[in-house]
């Protein structure tokens, strides 16, 4: 009879364990794309998805957004190319991560806008920088999909 | 009216035990969520109380004035903004979350939420009353944070 190692049995548990925390490069394609949704359904009823608070009102919407658009929500919204932009890439094979950003250089000048406050507007950036993250209530979503799929996996 | 508020203790509201240290930064992540969920639920002309009432359509003289300022033409409780942008959740010194819209725009909010049963507007209701919650998935969130605040308090994860 075969004796039982207690220091192999340990290793086999914690790789299973490690397994169960990868996720594929779909799956993360998929969490990817959840995040992007979640960031542009706050941003279209004018929350910040950094903050979790109301973006501040154009300072005079006589001057902008004038007649290019309604003045409310303040949803960064007025070709929708900017929005359009936002997605987000899982890079890497070994460890993949995702990227959320802009594919598009123009949506990059603008977000910087948004972010530093050009031209005299109010800063309204969408993407984290730094020490920032994202609200509490993208994380909370985050936080759901990792359960159901660590969840699934268990199983 | 000064206030329309709901005070809460956001573990009992979840059935938790409040966790040991950090406390006040789980009660502060807590609030974010909080006022987060609301104005996201507001602004998808929804109710994020539960059972809470909401007339999503408006009347047609109302429409054509919002139609002039805002692209939602919903019930979203935003014309100018100024009401929304009242509405806070703080941190209350006896450890509870108080959800409010205090000072000049209580009436507006009031006219909506009806908490002084006095109102004969269409019922929008945002904050909750005292016998009211909010909604499942909204107790859900307040249960995870919370959740993760116990587990980096090292209290055992009830």
């Amino acid at each position: 009879v075969a004796k039982r190692n207690p220091r192999a049995q340990l290793d086999k548990e914690l790789a299973k364990g490690r397994k169960q925390l990868d996720f594929t490069k779909s799956e993360l394609d998929d969490l990817g794309f959840m995040i992007v949704e979640k960031m542009k359904e706050l941003i279209s009823r004018g929350i910040s998805p950094i903050t979790g608070k109301r973006f501040p009102a154009y300072k005079d919407a006589k001057r902008y957004p004038a007649k290019q658009k309604p003045a409310r929500p303040v949803n960064l919204w007025l070709s929708g190319d900017f929005l359009d932009s936002l997605v987000a890439r899982v890079k890497g094979t070994r460890k993949p991560t995702i990227t959320i950003g802009f594919d598009s250089q123009e949506s990059n000048r603008k977000e910087s806008g948004h972010r530093e406050g050009a031209n005299g507007q109010l800063e309204r950036p969408i993407i984290p920088e730094g020490s920032e993250t994202f609200s509490k209530g993208v994380l909370v979503e985050i936080q759901k999909f990792l359960a159901r799929k660590f969840d699934r996996k268990k199983r | 009216l000064k206030k329309v508020s709901f005070k809460f203790d956001p573990y009992e509201l979840v059935g938790l035990d409040r966790p040991g240290s950090g406390e006040r930064e789980a009660r502060q992540d807590i609030a974010d969520f909080i006022l987060e969920e609301v104005l996201n639920s507001v602004g998808a002309g929804k109710s994020p109380v539960s059972g809470g009432q909401w007339k999503r359509t408006l009347s047609p003289e109302y429409k054509k004035k919002k139609a002039a300022i805002s692209s939602a033409l919903f019930a979203n409780m935003e014309l100018q903004g100024d009401m929304l942008d009242a509405l806070e959740c703080v941190l209350t010194k006896d450890g509870m979350l108080e959800l409010r819209i205090a000072g000049d725009q209580a009436p507006k909010a009031d006219g909506h939420n009806n908490h002084s049963g006095k109102s004969s507007l269409p019922a929008r209701e945002f904050i909750p009353k005292a016998d009211q919650t909010f909604k499942r998935d909204i107790l859900a969130g307040v249960k995870s944070i919370a959740l993760e605040h116990f587990e980096k308090s090292g209290k055992e994860k009830p």
